[in-house]
């Protein structure tokens, strides 16, 4: 009698090692199946936004009022591009480092996050014009 | 006697989960899932983003037009309402099997650079941000495969 408790004892402990071996392996595998297939390539999105910041940020500081800031011209711009790329499905952040301004030569030091959702890069830019 | 057959019990359960184990993990490991992505879209989309890409990388050859359009072909183009050479450029760039449309948004303003009717079935949407003639412009290609219109 006590062997054979023993012996359901053993094999309820192999099937339960079994059965969590098994979830393990089909939830791996579902998980790896959600993204099956899938390309992730950020550089044609960050070369538009390396190409195309610095020449809206240029256009918006020639073109702002005396008394605008060049923050608030660098916030117009990148809450511009940020509510372009997420309808995209892209999120993004501009973050301004420093900006100055020097006998008409304007100088941005700034960052920008580009995520879309499985991969992030961030890029440090510097521009004069 | 009962040792030895006790014995055989959790050796034949063993082999058992051991078997059904190893069954599962090869059948997810080799068939495929039905909810795999589409690999056909992804390629459709970067390709859409990538040929927008290259045009708007490339540098016009006359150095003058290029100063005036940051050396962007697609700044150049788009500034100057020169739809039938962006048109020329997708169609020798694109395969034969894929159709697509182009359409345009700056300011306030949506124009349709290639006009081609938009299939009910699958179509992917790409896009490109291009700053030409002192606005950003927003690019929305739509592609699909099929024929391509005249």
């Amino acid at each position: 009698m006590k062997e054979r408790a023993q012996l359901l004892l053993v094999s309820g402990l192999l099937m339960s090692i079994t059965i969590i071996a098994v979830t393990g392996s089909i939830t791996h595998s579902v998980n790896i199946g959600h993204h099956q297939g899938e390309k992730h390539d950020l550089t044609p999105i960050m070369s538009s936004i390396e190409n195309s910041f610095p020449l809206a940020l240029e256009y918006e500081v020639d073109n702002a009022a005396a008394d605008v800031t060049l923050t608030a011209s660098f916030d117009t711009v990148s809450d511009t591009f940020e509510s372009l790329l997420i309808t995209r499905g892209y999120s993004s952040a501009f973050n301004l480092t420093s900006s100055s301004e020097n006998s008409g030569t304007y100088n941005f030091v700034y960052s920008f996050v580009l995520s879309d959702n499985t991969m992030t890069v961030e890029v440090n830019q510097s521009i004069t014009f | 006697m009962k040792n030895t057959k006790g014995q055989m019990h959790v050796l034949e359960v063993l082999l058992v989960a051991t078997l059904f184990t190893s069954t599962v993990n090869i059948a997810v490991s080799v068939l495929p899932t039905s909810d795999a992505n589409n690999v056909e879209e992804y390629d459709l989309y970067f390709t859409g983003l990538e040929i927008l890409e290259v045009l708007d990388e490339w540098v016009p050859a006359d150095s003058s037009i290029a100063a005036a359009h940051h050396d962007s072909t697609l700044s150049w183009w788009l500034a100057t309402d020169d739809s039938a050479s962006i048109k020329q450029y997708l169609d020798a760039g694109l395969s034969s099997t894929l159709s697509y449309r182009l359409e345009a948004t700056h300011g306030a303003q949506t124009d349709t650079i290639v006009d081609r009717a938009v299939p009910s079935g699958s179509v992917t949407q790409t896009f490109r941000l291009v700053w030409a003639d002192n606005e950003l412009w927003e690019l929305n290609l739509q592609l699909w495969y099929g024929y391509r219109e005249g």
